[in-house]
């Protein structure tokens, strides 16, 4: 019995609640500014401060306050639409959502507010997912949902303070016992293939990637993302390093700086000539928001619902704005002997004007050297013989951009030598054109799959030789060939000190770490596909697979069926699990019968305890003792006015010792 | 989740559950703002295709189901075994203890009782295979029988989104007494001598002797030394006390007031006459009880004037 009016709210659990609330704001701190955050923690300190030293919180009372609270309000709404254009979009919602917490924790006073707030921390955690939904991150969510849990648990309890981790451990129990039907609503509820209603234009965000225009340091910007690009795994045999060219974008046209893609064409992909090894294989892709996925070079068999273009890339219908998982199959040594004129004329194409010292060089080529090969290999053997750097951070290249890499910086990254080798060819009038995509992959021998992160992102060169179509060329090869043999880290030693976040792993190059690193991607990599990727296709896909349509009336019932199966077991589970666990007194003295039975004296099931003592005693003189201290302990606790725990515990005890 | 229903909060072999008792777990109105938020967030989820959010909407909703299994273990093992509350006077507060018990293993926490929707106690906890008194205070407005209202024991724990009840609706009550008012002497003796001396308090003084105890007889006169003496329960005479005694009638308060006025009185004067030590008899017209004196006797005069006019 205590004091504590029902509705009001104690010091412990409102500093639980804001602590809970500005856990889940830490999970927003890496998209919003810092003065969303920096502003809830002041309100959150002032809420605080009003419990523990009495600062006046802005009621009616203080009227300064209160108008400053009005202020604040107002001026937040202002400042949010300044920053962001509006209050709908998501990103001006979250601060919105945030900074409004902020203030209603101001003013709670009853046990209604402090539910409401609590519930508005649970939306806010479920818009950090918008974000992210890493392992890290859901482990975190996983946090913040048993602080707010625990909070609600420790206020649904005036009085008695319980301890901070008895709460807590019933809200975990809460969630454990939830577990099975989160599972089951998981995997059962069906998902609609489209959104409901359009997203808010920032819903998507803008993700680094390869884009369709390459200009001088655009892939350099890419190299220092850590990110992964995408997962390969090989289904049998898999390519070496050196001939891991994943395609992408193909780019025809040239300003003389920026490479753009050729005209659309809406010719049917050309046919390839194979060789070799075919290579089958599936890609896990990460976002993109751009409507092509990658592919080795050179795709044979696209995944269904995309198509090959002309220039052999893999087109989806629509942008991919999520990771998504598709097969496919590739020759290495394959080549396109397929090209008409209209394609050749435009990769030949240069700007009028542009490069004139370039240019001088390959007429003098093609003079000395009648064959398009021959060219080709005076082109290598210049990038090779030249004193050419392959650097991340090229020297500022003034004036022409072709001009001055090849005749002045000579330093350069993979798209300085892939343009610079295209102008050359083109000059020297043979047809060329430049491929972006990516290059080698990380191989995890944990998860026995490839990692192809952003820094792997490369740019090649096509060149068109009659007799044997196109023709991939790497010049960066020439230059740096271990680029292309042993991946970006060993061509650019430095690039971990430079890129940062693979420091560690360049730096300590511990055999334990990389492994426990390989072993992280290969979990995340299985979080992806069954956690986050688990969408309407791969559902139905599912449920083929048992033989069972899955239309959204099929699911509905199953899940339906399913909840309700969960709901009995576990209401049945909870209730007879106590009951069995529940009087340690009576089993305590059926085990004390069990053990007279097995000296042959069995209670009758008429007979009472004492009775049962008494005929038992007689029999077995030398127990007598035992048996009826035992019989009076077994009353007292069952029976007594004053039955305590300790009572339950000498019974025990005693029965455990009895040995008749 | 369909709402537990607790009706037989315990069954047991040998007795039947207690009767007039049902309960169940419904979510409150916290519950109900849960849910529509769950059912935001779900829509949310299902708009951007957010896997984690369903699958934290759906924790969310999973722990809202077992929030109500929860509150209804809460709440199963708890019987209430009976009420009881002392006699009072109008104005004075009547004190219901209600007796709880926990058959439960678990401890059954945050529990209250709420009567009629008024009186509410503060929270407490009935430890598993623990009791609880329980007191509720009912001013008491009016004369004669105030029951107690149909309790309702209701806990919102764990998480105060649903709420489990108990109701129990027990036969008992309260005898509220007339408030003892008035400003008129006791009514005069009806021993000449008495009167005449005037002072009831002679009579303590001048000792007769021992008697035996009589059920009704007034503690202030018990032998406590002869008590002592393990010589048993025995009562002082007092010469001259015996022949002390008064009748109180109500029609002899005809002229006062209304009947409420004249009952007040009559209890101011019982009251009076038993702290005098003066025996009484009292007259209520259809009811009459011989004189006596005590407190057993003085409870069975101020109950009969409680019920004076009811019609049982």
């Amino acid at each position: 019995m205590t004091a504590t009016r029902r509705d009001e709210l104690t010091r412990p659990i409102v500093a639980w609640l804001a602590a809970s609330l500005l856990m889940v704001v830490l999970l927003h701190a890496r998209q919003q500014p810092l003065w969303v955050c920096g502003g809830f923690l002041a309100l959150v300190l002032w809420r605080i401060l009003h419990a523990w030293r009495g600062v006046p919180l802005p009621t009616r009372d203080h009227r300064m306050l209160w108008l400053l609270k009005h202020a604040l309000a107002i001026g937040i709404f202002w400042v949010v639409y300044r920053r962001y254009g509006g209050v709908i979009g998501r990103d001006a919602g979250i601060s919105l959502l945030v900074l409004l917490i902020g203030l209603k924790l101001l003013e709670m006073k009853s046990r209604r507010e402090f539910v409401l707030i609590a519930l508005l921390g649970f939306f806010l955690l479920v818009t950090a997912f918008f974000y992210s939904q890493s392992m890290p991150v859901a482990l975190y969510a996983l946090a913040c949902v048993t602080a707010l849990l625990g909070s609600l648990v420790a206020m649904a309890q005036p009085g008695r303070a319980r301890s901070v981790g008895a709460n807590l451990r019933l809200a975990g129990t809460l969630m454990l016992q939830a577990a099975p039907l989160m599972l089951i609503a998981f995997v059962l509820f069906p998902r609609p293939g489209s959104p409901l209603w359009s997203l808010p234009k920032d819903a998507r965000r803008a993700i680094s990637g390869l884009s369709e225009e390459m200009s001088p340091g655009e892939l350099t910007r890419l190299t220092m993302s850590d990110a992964v690009a995408f997962r390969v795994a090989f289904s049998t045999n898999r390519p070496s390093a050196a001939e891991m060219y994943w395609r992408g974008p193909v780019l025809v046209k040239t300003d003389g700086r920026t490479w753009t893609p050729g005209d659309p064409s809406d010719r049917s992909a050309p046919a390839i000539t194979a060789q070799g090894v075919r290579y089958s294989y599936s890609i896990t892709l990460e976002p993109t928001n751009r409507p092509w996925i990658y592919a080795l070079e050179h795709p044979s068999t696209v995944p269904r619902g995309t198509r090959l273009s002309r220039d052999l890339r893999v087109l989806s219908a629509r942008p991919i704005t999520d990771r998504i998982r598709y097969s496919a199959e590739s020759y290495t040594q394959a080549w396109v002997a397929e090209a008409d004129s209209e394609e050749l004329r435009a990769a030949l194409q240069l700007p009028p004007g542009a490069y004139p010292r370039t240019r001088a060089l390959a007429r003098q080529w093609r003079l000395e050297d009648r064959t398009d090969e021959g060219v080709v290999r005076r082109a290598l053997q210049y990038f090779r013989n030249e004193p050419f750097v392959y650097t991340l951070s090229p020297a500022q290249i003034y004036g022409d951009p072709v001009d001055g890499f090849l005749f002045g910086a000579r330093q350069g990254f993979c798209e300085h030598y892939a343009s610079a080798f295209a102008v050359l060819m083109r000059a020297a009038r043979v047809p060329a054109r430049i491929v972006t995509g990516y290059q080698g992959g990380e191989y995890n021998p944990v998860g026995d799959y490839y990692i192809v992160r952003q820094r792997d992102a490369h740019a090649w060169v096509e060149v068109w030789l009659g007799h044997r179509g196109w023709v991939r060329v790497d010049p960066t090869a020439a230059v740096a060939p271990a680029r292309v043999q042993r991946g970006i880290d060993q061509a650019l030693p430095g690039l971990g000190a430079t890129v940062g976040g693979t420091a560690a792993d360049l730096a300590v190059d511990l055999a334990g770490w990389r492994e426990l690193r390989y072993a992280y991607d290969a979990l995340n990599n299985r979080w992806n596909h069954w956690v986050i990727s688990y969408n309407a296709r791969r559902q139905s896909a599912m449920f083929d697979d048992l033989g069972l349509s899955a239309d959204w009336r099929a699911l509905s019932l199953l899940l339906g069926a399913g909840l309700l199966l969960a709901g009995a077991l576990l209401v049945a589970w909870s209730l007879r699990g106590r009951r069995a666990h529940g009087d340690a007194i009576a089993r305590a003295y059926r085990r004390f019968c069990a053990k007279l039975a097995r000296r042959g004296h069995p209670r009758a099931p008429y007979e009472g305890p004492m009775d049962y003592a008494r005929r038992v005693s007689a029999s077995l003189p030398a127990a007598a003792a035992d048996i009826t201290r035992i019989t009076g302990l077994y009353a007292r606790a069952r029976y007594g006015q004053t039955s305590s725990a300790a009572d339950a515990q000498a019974l025990r005890s005693a029965v455990r010792r009895f040995a008749p | 989740m369909a709402p537990a229903t607790v009706a037989g909060v315990r069954a047991r072999a040998a007795a039947p559950p207690p009767p007039r008792i049902a309960g169940r777990v419904l979510p409150n109105r916290y519950g109900w703002l849960m849910l529509l938020v769950l059912g935001v967030m779900l829509l949310g989820s299902i708009n951007y295709n957010n896997n984690l959010g369903y699958a934290l909407t759906f924790l969310l909703m999973g722990v809202w189901a077992m929030a109500h299994v929860h509150g209804y273990r809460n709440l199963r093992g708890i019987e209430v075994l009976g009420a009881r509350a002392a006699p009072v006077f109008v104005g004075e507060e009547a004190v219901f203890e209600v007796f709880l018990r926990n058959s439960g293993a678990l401890a059954g926490r945050a529990l209250a009782i709420s009567a009629a929707g008024m009186v509410t106690t503060d929270a407490f906890e009935v430890a598993a295979r623990g009791s609880h008194t329980a007191r509720l205070s009912f001013p008491a407005q009016r004369r004669g029988v105030l029951p107690l209202p149909p309790l309702t024991i209701a806990s919102a724990f764990p998480l105060a989104v649903c709420t489990a009840r108990i109701c129990w609706r027990g036969d008992v009550s309260v005898t509220v007494y007339p408030h003892p008012a008035g400003a008129l002497p006791l009514p005069a003796t009806d021993d000449p001598a008495a009167a005449v001396s005037g002072n009831t308090l002679s009579g303590d003084t001048d000792f007769a002797g021992l008697r035996a105890y009589r059920t009704g007889d007034s503690l202030r006169q018990i032998a406590w030394k002869a008590l002592a003496r393990e010589r048993g329960l025995h009562v002082k005479r007092f010469a001259g006390g015996d022949a002390k005694q008064v009748e109180l009638r109500l029609r002899d308060l005809q002229f006062i007031g209304d009947p409420e006025t004249q009952l007040s009185q009559l209890a101011r004067w019982v009251m009076d006459a038993e702290r005098a030590g003066t025996s009484y008899s009292l007259d209520l017209d259809r009811v009459l009880l011989p004189t006596g004196i005590g407190e057993a006797h003085r409870d069975l005069c101020l109950q009969a004037l409680a019920h004076y006019g009811s019609p049982s």
